[in-house]
């Protein structure tokens, strides 16, 4: 480059250059730079291809027994040997992808709605309302997440819900307070800006500015907080599963192919490999995501 | 000047009472919800526990006995009452007795119990903490080092590994494999190596993480660079500025972790059959035992709640810049 270029004219190019931008496109931008998020990324979307596709993906029939090929191991028809009952572990922990998405997304999806939902009508509307549901949210919190979970399931199990569905429901109804909080805490420094007393002098319903002044500008650090907890999520399906208080069996849930293979383990350790490593995969995935999300979104709250 | 300190002091004591009082009865009230919340999700459950004690019809018997044993566990009474005379017990310290294991105290079982689950966790903290905590350190002072890069792995991957599959493959490994340990029980003290190495390695990563930002963030401090322009050793500054301060939000990690690491108990146990509280909730939980399973989860939780009150003032006596609040 021939043309001179002063630190003024640098500066100068790099205001022009950011002013456009959206805080979307920077944020994007940021994401974009870091190696590790955009790996993870690239893996999310390919399980999520692979959990949509998976009935085409899929060798052979997940829940088909083939006869004689108890425990078999890795051979060049079945890549990753049978299960005892002689079923393709490779299309048993394709189609248990689809389980794991499902209820990860959708118990994260349920949890950001309670969350912001309990989150926002506490910090907005304060007093008793607040204090209720804060010692309700300190309760959940206090409380073993999985002695808490195991117990929900164990009662509600012979309900006529499917096990998956229910799976969903339990994780999400009794993990929203990770959201309610932040939210709340947020919303009570955003409660006395300039635009919600604005909005609130010319007369705007509670309900309007919670929804239409107050959650948009919580998007951010709920995104982070959603994208953090997908992994762990991921994780308790598969305990719950394996404790037989999830997914029920045959359903090829990641958890279940593990509790199945758990009892010939000695035998054939090969069963409770493949499925575990495909959950450190996947769990990993969304965690390099989700601190991409967060450095990206909120650059003050880097962890290095 | 003498009288003013002391008041001053007087006044930081009672602060630091009511303090603690405050969090105390807040304490109580979450100990008192939860109880609220099991025993409604408990009443919930499907199957007759009376029934299935005798073996789900197997045993004929008549309509009157059944009402009889109904009536002498209470279950006849409307749900208030039930709540109330369990809660009023509780308070007595008394848990009731198992509906299953015939007329053995439930505080028996817990107590009978509770001395695997301590040990497991309080040993695999201690070794978590002494390795995550230096680890930590010398990752956040030599930023970018292959140390540093070294920890960030370790624990990122720890993170993100299921504890139970860990155990898994740590039996598969060290006890099918090489047979260094027993896979599972605990009829010699080897029993207790695999599950204590698993729930410290999962305490570790947490841990690993939170003390190596803590680090890096204290090292950018104001009190950190005046230390060091008076020409303090760079030895000095780390360990007398920088990691006393940065062990602060540890603590609290630490006391948030009681939850967690008790949830991690309850697979663990069950993976290792060690018969610890986690083993006896899942065992209790199937066999439909009220009883044991309602106490269990008030116990547990009046412990993560006891605990992080502590983690509380602990943080506040260490760090006077939070009394005032």
């Amino acid at each position: 480059m021939a043309a001179i270029s002063t630190p003024q004219t640098h500066f100068a190019e790099q205001i022009d250059r950011t002013a456009h931008r959206s805080e979307w496109t920077q944020a994007w931008r940021r994401f974009r730079s870091n190696r590790l998020a955009l790996f993870g990324l690239v893996v999310v979307i390919l399980l999520i291809l692979t959990a949509l596709f998976a009935d085409l993906i899929v060798p052979y029939d997940p829940i088909y027994q083939f006869r004689g090929m108890r425990g078999a191991a890795p051979s060049a028809e079945h890549w990753l040997g049978s299960d005892y009952n002689g079923r393709d572990l490779l299309s048993r922990i394709i189609a248990g992808t689809q389980i794991a998405l499902m209820v990860g997304l959708g118990a994260t999806f349920l949890q950001v709605i309670i969350g912001v939902f309990v989150g926002a009508a506490a910090g907005y509307f304060g007093g008793w309302t607040d204090t209720l549901l804060c010692r309700l949210i300190d309760t959940l919190m206090s409380m073993p997440v999985l002695a808490l979970l195991t117990l929900l399931a164990a009662v509600l199990r012979d309900k006529e819900i499917p096990s998956v569905l229910l799976t969903i429901l339990v994780i999400g109804f009794t993990g929203w307070a990770r959201f309610a909080r932040v939210v709340r805490a947020d919303v009570l420094s955003l409660r006395s800006r300039d635009f919600v007393v604005a909005a609130q002098a010319s007369g705007v319903r509670a309900l309007r500015i919670i929804f239409y002044h107050l959650i948009p500008n919580l998007v951010g650090p709920v995104i982070v907080l959603a994208s953090l907890g997908i992994g762990g999520i991921i994780i308790l399906e598969a305990a719950l599963s394996f404790l037989g208080l999830g997914v029920n069996p045959p359903t090829p849930s990641w958890g279940v192919i593990l509790s199945d293979g758990r009892q010939y383990i000695t035998n054939y350790p090969h069963i409770v490999t493949f499925p575990g490593i495909m959950i450190v995969i996947t769990v990993l995935a969304f965690n390099f995501l989700g601190d991409g999300v967060r450095d990206a979104l909120d650059p003050k709250q880097r962890a290095d | 000047m003498i009288t003013t300190v002391q008041t001053l002091r007087f006044q930081n004591q009672t602060l630091m009472l009511l303090y603690f009082i405050r969090r105390l009865l807040q304490g109580l009230f979450i100990v008192l919800l939860v109880s609220i919340i099991t025993f409604a999700i408990m009443h919930l459950l499907p199957g007759d526990p009376v029934q299935l004690l005798l073996g789900d019809g197997k045993i004929k018997m008549t309509d009157e006995l059944r009402a009889a044993i109904h009536a002498k566990w209470g279950f006849d009474k409307p749900y208030y009452e039930q709540y109330w005379i369990w809660l009023m017990s509780l308070a007595r310290g008394d848990f009731g007795e198992s509906l299953v294991r015939r007329g053995v105290p439930v505080r028996e079982m817990i107590l009978e119990a509770a001395p695997v689950t301590a040990f497991l966790n309080i040993i695999s903290l201690l070794i978590a903490i002494a390795i995550a905590i230096p680890a930590g350190i010398i990752a956040g002072v030599r930023r970018n080092s292959w140390f540093d890069y070294a920890t960030t792995f370790s624990s990122t991957l720890g993170v993100s590994l299921p504890s139970f599959w860990v155990a898994l493959m740590a039996i598969i490994v060290f006890a099918v494999m090489l047979g260094w340990v027993p896979p599972y029980g605990l009829k010699t003290w080897r029993g207790y190596i695999l599950p204590v190495a698993v729930l410290a390695t999962e305490q570790m990563a947490v841990l690993a993480r939170v003390m190596r930002s803590a680090t890096i963030e204290t090292l950018t401090q104001d009190y950190v660079r005046t230390a060091r322009s008076k020409g303090l050793v760079e030895r000095l500054v780390i360990s007398r500025h920088a990691v006393r301060n940065a062990l602060l939000p540890v603590v609290t990690v630490i006391g948030f972790q009681v939850a967690y690491l008790l949830s991690g108990t309850i697979v663990l146990e069950t993976i290792f059959a060690l018969p610890g509280i986690g083993r006896l909730f899942i065992d209790s939980l199937g066999r439909l035992d009220y009883q044991v399973v309602q106490s269990l989860v008030v116990v547990l939780s009046a412990l993560v709640v006891f605990v992080n009150i502590l983690t509380d003032m602990v943080y506040a006596v260490v760090d006077p810049r939070i009394r005032i609040e």
